[in-house]
């Protein structure tokens, strides 16, 4: 759902920056919502306690399942439907030729199977709202957030952190955004 | 975080992120130069030249080209092969030197990747448009229908292609767009009332949260890893369209490794004549760097060596073989009506590149677009000698005859260059054409008191 809630967040011009800041902030009590940079900063999601995404599993079970479907269309067409007789051969079953068709359609299905859902999963998809803190967080600013409507958060403590880590801003804002966990 | 106290730096000029930043947006954000007006119009005009001559066989039917009952197949599956070729480098750039931990791909990688999917745009109009009856295209699919049971065969290589060719295009296409995104994202930042609106869109909502981030690398990381087999496959299954078949000349198993290394080859002379020209006109000399072209000339040395070592094998193996057939094949390739395109096959191809031993020759920009240039036309020869040389001296002496191109299949190859030229050009006016979020990730880490500066300019 949409609705407006508040956030608390700082920004860091420097990618080493905001790295050492969510890792200080690891020891303490506050939840980092999520960070929002330029470029993939490693080690940030790391520090954040990131999952590592299944897609990878999702790409394994989508080449499966094209690899699946060549070989039966393959089979259902030339063996079973119109088994064709090519120079008197037993064309039951060519397996051979059958390997080329079945490896394409096994890429085609993972790389669309896999890159579906990461659209979904990412939730990017065409006419999506962009959350955006900063103009500049997709050119050279790295920004922090924090969940206000989090109990648990200690906005003094984590002020002091982020700025004693380089922030050189720290806001609150409050605008509609998705509700992300 | 890249930095070497031995290599040099792949960005230079000591940039900050905000001047990668503004330094790529600068084109799609301001109107466009006079340089690519006057390449658009050009190119436009070549589009309209080759629409025209795809319209027109249409109608009166592939009577209009120059091919005949011996030489069956011609300019236009040369041309087919030909593009598909060029459309090798920006997968390999993408890709396998994505699983290679190239860095200095993030350079290059954006525009080779569009160059592949235009390219492989060109390619697909051939083969299309040899079918004569263009409005039955859709019958190399396996759709059921009225007439029986009446499948596609799948013992056919002509078929593997249909397949092999759709998924390439396919798969290049999401890789793309998946790689743009982040960087459509920081277009749409930046940009103002419909721009935003349309950028916006075509960002798709990307914020360049840390969660997507990890998928994305992860998502970008698996496509490159199949991706790579891909690429590999299209052209062993290309090269199969003619290995597979009984004629002196195609009959032979090297073909699947010597066609990658020639697709690879001549994408990197394309590659390389689109980057040099890009990086002078768009003062891009920071981000692709002399290293970077010397990298390329470099893969082109190789794989010209390796495309030079399958044209003596090829000859050998015809020699050692002991059919005469296959040996008059070869020997009429040199000597016979058509020797003067294996002569510029061999010199283009085999002798051109080797200067790229002098490194003088690879780092001198105009001389590197000029060999680049010849690659080109070498591997258009390659395709050319391969195809007609094979076929126009039947087993029959009766069936003997020459061939050459009428007016409408030069103007379907000049549209296909047309139609390539103007995708470029577009795309290097709307889109960035370097990857912004990939070069800020590899470049050397700025100073922090560089950045001082970009705080107090905000």
């Amino acid at each position: 759902m949409r609705k407006n809630r508040k956030f608390l967040y700082g920004v860091f011009n420097h990618p080493d920056d905001i790295l050492e800041a969510a890792y200080a902030l690891r020891s303490t009590n506050n939840q980092i919502l999520d960070c929002f940079t330029p470029f993939a900063v490693h080690g940030l999601d790391r520090a954040m306690n990131v999952k590592r995404s299944r897609l990878a599993i999702v790409a394994f079970l989508m080449g499966l399942t094209g690899f699946i479907l060549a070989v039966s269309l393959q089979f259902y067409t030339n063996v079973f439907d119109w088994p064709m007789n090519i120079g008197g051969k037993p064309a039951q079953l060519a397996v051979p030729t059958f390997v080329p068709v079945c490896f394409e359609l096994t890429v085609l299905c993972t790389a669309y199977g896999m890159g579906i859902t990461f659209f979904l999963r990412a939730r990017t998809l065409f006419g999506v709202r962009e959350t955006v803190f900063e103009a500049r967080q997709s050119d050279d600013h790295f920004v922090m957030c924090f969940d206000m409507e989090n109990k648990s958060l200690n906005i003094e403590e984590v002020s002091s952190l982020m700025k004693q880590h380089g922030a050189f801003d720290v806001k609150q804002v409050e605008m509609l955004a998705r509700a992300k966990k | 975080m890249y930095e070497s106290p031995i290599r040099e730096p792949l960005v230079t000029g000591g940039k900050t992120y905000h001047n990668i930043t503004e330094d790529i947006c600068r084109p799609i954000e301001n109107k466009p130069t006079k340089a690519w007006k006057i390449g658009f119009t050009i190119s436009a005009i070549l589009a309209a030249i080759g629409v025209y001559s795809i319209a027109y066989t249409s109608f009166k039917g592939i009577g209009v080209w120059g091919i005949n009952k011996t030489v069956g197949w011609a300019w236009d599956i040369t041309n087919f092969v030909w593009w598909i070729g060029i459309g090798h480098a920006g997968t390999l750039i993408s890709a396998i030197l994505l699983l290679f931990r190239q860095k200095w791909r993030t350079g290059v990688n954006r525009s080779a990747e569009a160059m592949t999917i235009f390219a492989v745009i060109c390619a697909g109009l051939f083969p299309i448009f040899h079918m004569g009856r263009v409005w039955l295209a859709y019958f190399v699919f396996p759709l059921p229908n009225a007439l029986g049971s009446l499948w596609v065969n799948f013992n056919s290589p002509l078929l593997w292609d249909v397949f092999a060719i759709s998924t390439y295009f396919s798969v290049s296409l999401l890789f793309w767009y998946i790689g743009l995104i982040p960087d459509i994202a920081t277009v749409r930042d930046r940009a103002v009332g419909r721009a935003r609106k349309v950028y916006g869109v075509l960002a798709m909502g990307w914020n360049g949260s840390t969660r997507n981030w990890a998928r994305y690398e992860l998502v970008c990381l698996i496509l490159a890893g199949i991706s790579t087999p891909l690429v590999l496959s299209v052209h062993t299954i290309v090269s199969m369209d003619f290995a597979t078949s009984i004629v002196p000349g195609w009959h032979t198993t090297i073909f699947p490794p010597y066609f990658v290394a020639g697709a690879i080859f001549s994408g990197f002379g394309m590659v390389l004549t689109l980057l040099l020209v890009a990086r002078k006109v768009m003062n891009y000399q920071n981000y692709i760097t002399i290293g970077h072209i010397e990298a390329m000339c470099k893969v082109i040395m190789l794989t010209g060596s390796l495309v030079g070592l399958a044209y003596i094998t090829e000859f050998f193996v015809a020699w050692y073989s002991g059919v005469q057939y296959e040996q008059y094949a070869f020997i009429n390739r040199a000597t016979g009506p058509y020797w003067w395109a294996y002569w510029s096959m061999m010199t283009c191809n085999v002798i051109a590149p080797q200067i790229f031993w002098s490194k003088w020759a690879r780092t001198t920009p105009w001389f590197v677009f000029l060999i680049a240039a010849v690659v080109n036309v070498g591997m258009w020869f390659e395709r050319f000698v391969i195809i007609v040389t094979s076929l126009h001296r039947d087993y029959l002496p009766s069936s003997w005859i020459d061939y050459s191109p009428t007016i409408t299949e030069i103007g379907i190859f000049a549209g296909t260059l047309g139609i390539f030229f103007t995708c470029y050009f577009l795309f290097s006016k709307f889109l960035p054409v370097i990857a912004i979020s990939e070069v800020k990730s590899i470049m050397p880490v700025p100073e922090k008191h560089k950045l001082k500066d970009a705080v107090t300019s905000h």
